[in-house]
């Protein structure tokens, strides 16, 4: 499914976190992972995740280092850090109860709608 | 090491060119990660049965903007994300660095400018009889200075950066000059103040020349002592 790219870009670190909360991966596993995890419902430009994990790691929410591939290039590899635990926690409560306080809304449109 | 197809090296070309941090170090690494990324996604695409043509329009597709991707890492890397509008002025690289260089030009002229020259040739150098030609250096030091200065800058602003870049950068750092001077050129022209000084403008050029001279010479003794080290 296609959503608005404003609803992505606002998510997009979240989910580099969220994936990465499983362990360490690289660029396109963490493209794959967002979109296998999302049930290939999420869409998005892969390119936009780079930006994204290099301001998580400027940030120092993520590490990197880099791992020698033969035959293949070299993979960089990104993991968690404890401070990107903790802003995935504090990011996980935030979604939570902003998701359930639009839900609500939508609960009360949804019921005017049919009766109306 | 099997290779990416031609047209997917010129894409992850195209991301580094328009990320263009200047910093070598940095393009490299986001080079070796594009392609990394490239790699992975035609690997897979292949073997998925996909023709080279299917996979390099897939890629190309699914990767997004490039532009926007490249303004992005650019904004990242130079950590104005927070700041898009100064972020987005200084988007074209060499007026960054433009910028860096004409505040080091300035304190040049004000180091120049407060060294006591005048009496040091004086009291000491007066005496040894030699004072001609010691007047024709002391007239000429500023460019001396300049010059060395320019050795300098070449060695500290070529870290990270390349020449074309860097060259760019000391061109623009001339502009403001060049505006005083053109609009001092402009009130002589017409209000007749006397604002415009002929001789001071050919001591500014001759000033840009030796400085960039000294620019040049520090930027090969680097790019030299770089090769050496790899």
């Amino acid at each position: 499914m296609k959503y608005a790219s404003e609803l992505l870009k606002g998510t997009t670190k979240n989910l580099i976190l969220a994936v990465l909360s499983g362990g360490e991966l690289y660029g396109y596993q963490i493209v794959k992972a967002i979109r296998e995890q999302s049930g290939e419902e999420l869409e998005f430009g892969e390119g936009s995740v780079y930006p994204a994990l290099h301001a998580l790691e400027r940030d120092e929410y993520l590490s990197s280092h880099w791992v020698p591939q033969d035959g293949s290039p070299d993979r960089k590899y990104y993991t968690l850090t404890p401070k990107g635990k903790l802003v995935l926690k504090a990011a996980l409560l935030e979604w939570k109860s902003f998701s359930g306080a639009v839900g609500k809304v939508f609960e009360n449109v949804a019921l005017l709608v049919r009766a109306g | 090491m099997k290779t990416l197809s031609p047209k997917l090296l010129l894409l992850v070309e195209q991301v580094v060119k328009r990320a263009q941090s200047g910093n070598e170090e940095q393009a490299d690494d986001l080079r070796r990660e594009m392609l990394s990324h490239f790699f992975e996604e035609e690997r897979e695409l292949l073997l998925q049965g996909h023709s080279q043509k299917e996979v390099i329009s897939m890629v190309t597709q699914r990767f997004g903007d490039i532009e926007e991707v490249g303004k992005q890492l650019y904004m990242v890397q130079r950590r104005f994300e927070h700041l898009p509008l100064i972020g987005s002025l200084l988007y074209y690289r060499p007026v960054l660095m433009a910028v860096k260089l004409f505040f080091v030009h300035l304190l040049l002229f004000f180091l120049i400018a407060i060294v006591p020259i005048d009496y040091f040739f004086d009291r000491f150098l007066g005496k040894v009889g030699v004072w001609d030609f010691f007047v024709q250096f002391q007239n000429s030091f500023p460019v001396f200075i300049l010059f060395f200065a320019g050795i300098g800058e070449g060695v500290v602003f070529a870290k990270g950066s390349n020449c074309k870049l860097l060259i760019e950068a000391f061109i623009l750092s001339y502009v403001p000059i060049l505006f005083f001077v053109f609009f001092s050129l402009l009130d002589d022209l017409f209000m007749k103040r006397g604002f415009f000084d002929a001789s001071t403008f050919l001591v500014f050029l001759c000033i840009a020349f030796f400085q960039g001279l000294g620019l040049l010479i520090g930027l090969y003794f680097y790019k030299k002592l770089r090769e050496k080290k790899k």
